[in-house]
This record gives structure tokens, sequence and C-alpha cells, in this order.
């Protein structure tokens, strides 16, 4: 007999009363509650994904909307400079991050975050519109661009990161 | 204790509930909440959590259970997605530092002894060992299941579960001292300050 061996034997001894132990614990009772929660959120499943069809479709517009009030701000040629320059990069940007995420269709239903990041981006889309009418410089406009942009882009990266979780669950 | 495996299910309750029908929703809910929020309970020892949990599982699981593949599929199906909503939970920045802080105090009242100690060396372990321990002894994953469920490698599965044995029996023998404790009667290994220095390695 080795010298470990009874150590060795404790140990599996050891192991097994605390196998026995965990396997003894009581099962715990769900809270009754539980229940009318996951109802009321299936019933409301539905009616998101059906709006949640029409975010991609909202946003490209919106987008549209920008391009098209850049556009129509920028045609003075007294108002072209390094502004201008930046808010065509921007829209450059804008467009990419908007193609990028129609390549990726949306799996899921919008997680709170990415409905608050949805509603700022409206937000900025009502303020261009507003520009649009009102006319104001275009440092302003370069403004509400670059946060367009950057909301856009944490958009993005939250649905690759949640597409990532679910194929992961598919997968395993 | 009920595991996943063990429930059984009518095949015609799971069809009806693969067609979204809202009473089999109900009865696989009823059939199934249990072992969900036990292990969410245990795992994430937190109420708030362990609800949340429960919840984000079953939503998942009524609304695409028309993916279903195959009727039998159901509890591993359901297991691996609670599997999964624990694991993110456990994974979040939050969550870790959380559990730094939380002490060693039992979160569910288990009533006196037994179920006691074994609830409060489970809290000595890190969120990923306690889950580890769980899957292997409650579930009965395979090394290659958890490493699988946690993205690592055999290893890490073998190695978590080798220390956190280490812990749980050195936390329950010191806890039968009394005579009353999971382990009673077995010897006492290492000081106090050892057992310490052994469930923070985990």
């Amino acid at each position: 007999m080795s010298d470990h061996e009874p150590r060795a034997q404790s140990d599996d001894h050891g192991v097994a009363e605390v196998n026995e132990a965990l396997n003894a614990l009581p099962e715990l009772a769900a809270p009754d509650r539980l229940w009318d929660g996951v109802r009321r959120r299936i019933d409301a499943a539905p009616a998101r994904r059906a709006r949640s069809r029409f975010v991609p479709f909202a946003l490209a517009a919106s987008l549209l909307v920008a391009a098209a009030l850049a556009v129509l701000l920028g045609i003075e040629p007294a108002d072209r400079g390094a502004a201008d320059v930046d808010i065509a990069a921007l829209l450059e940007r804008s467009r990419n991050v908007e193609a990028e995420r129609r390549a990726r269709p949306v799996v899921l239903s919008p997680s709170g975050v990415e409905r608050v990041l949805q509603v700022r981006i409206g937000g900025i889309d009502a303020l261009l519109n507003e520009q649009l009418l009102q006319g104001t410089d275009p440092s302003a406009r370069q403004a509400l661009l670059r946060e367009r942009v950057e909301l856009m882009e944490d958009l993005k990266h939250i649905e690759r990161y949640r597409r990532d979780e679910l194929f992961q669950q598919a997968v395993f | 204790m009920s595991r996943f495996g063990d429930i059984r299910l009518d095949a015609a309750i799971v069809r009806r509930l693969m067609r979204g029908e809202r009473k089999a929703q109900e009865i696989v809910y009823r059939a199934y909440a249990n072992p969900v929020y036990t292990m969410a309970r245990r795992m994430l020892r937190d109420q708030g959590l362990a609800e949340e949990a429960t919840q984000d599982t079953f939503v998942d699981v009524l609304t695409r259970a028309a993916k279903l593949e195959r009727v039998e599929a159901l509890g591993g199906w359901i297991r691996t997605i609670a599997v999964n909503q624990c694991l993110m939970r456990l994974r979040s920045p939050w969550h870790r530092r959380r559990d730094e802080l939380a002490g060693d105090e039992p979160t569910v009242d288990d009533g006196p002894g037994r179920a006691i100690d074994i609830d409060q060396a489970l809290g000595r372990l890190s969120g990923n060992a306690r889950m580890v321990v769980w899957l292997h002894c409650i579930e009965g994953y395979t090394h290659d299941e958890i490493a699988a469920a946690f993205g690592r490698s055999p290893s890490f599965s073998k190695s978590q579960l080798a220390r956190a044995y280490r812990v749980l029996t050195e936390h329950c023998h010191a806890a039968g001292d009394g005579g009353e404790g999971v382990l009673a009667g077995e010897p006492e290994r290492g000081t106090e300050d050892e057992r310490s220095r052994a469930a923070c390695a985990i």
C-alpha cells in the first residue's frame, strides 16, 4: 500500500459526503408572482417583435433625412470648410455603420439599453430636422451628427454582443 | 431535490407548448420553475437576481419553444438556457464585485444543520467554482460539457472542481466540529488561515 492511499481514501470519502450533502439540499419554491411576470412578458413579446421590425427602416429613413439636411445646408460655397469636411466624414461613417447593421439582421427584440439608444438617435434626428427648417451653423450639425454616429456604433456593438450570446446558447 | 432530467412531461403537452398554447406553457412553467429557481438562487446567492434569471429563462423557453427540435429534449434545453442565464449574471462585473464583498452567511433559509453548512460552504466559493460544482454534482454534467458551457478547456472544469471540493470538505469538517456538521467524524485538516487561503484561492 502506498503512503498516499489513506489520504486518497479520506479525500474520496470527503468528496462523497460533499456530494451527498449537495444532493440533500432542499428544493426551493419559485415565488408565485414569477409566473405572472413571465406571462406578461410573453404576451408583450409579439408586439415588441412587430415594432422592432420597423426599427431598421425608421433608422434608415432618419439617416436619409439627416443626409439630405447636410446636403441642403452645405450647398452654399461660403459654408464649405473644415466643418463640412468633418460632416462628410461623419456621414460616411454613419452610412458604413448602417450598412454593417443591415448586413447582420436583428434577431432579438431590443433590450432596454438598445431601446434607449434608439430613442436618443430618434431625438437627434428630430433636432436635425428642426435645423433643416430653421437653419443653424455647421458646427451644431457636426456635433449632432457625431453624437448620432457614436450612438449608432454603440447600438451596433450591443446588437453584435447579444447576437453572439444567442449564437453561443444555440451552439451549446 | 428534483433535477431537470428527472421531470417527465407528456409529449402531447410539449407539442402543445410548441404550438404556443397558454395552458401548456403554464404546465411546463410549473414543472420546471422550482429546479430553475433553485439553481439560480444557490448559484447567484441573491433573491432578486435569481427571480430575474428564472423569469428570463422562461420567457426565452416559452417564446422560442416552436424551435425545439425533439420533444424529449425539453428538459435539457430548459436547463441549458437556465445555466446560460446564471453564467451571464455571474460574469457581470457588478456581480463579481458583489461576490467579493459578500460574506459566507447562508442566503437561503434551509432550516438547521446539514443544509446550512453546505450552503455556507458554497457561499465561500467563487461564482464559477459554485457553478462547476453544481453542474457536476447535481446536474451530472461531464467536464467536457462544463468546459463547453464556460467556453474553457476541460482542465479548467477539473481544477475548479478539485479546489472547490477541497474548500467544501474543509469547511464542512470545520462546521462538523460540534458533531452535527456535514462531515462530522472526519479529521480536520489545516488551520483557519489555511482554510481561508484555500477558499480565496478558488
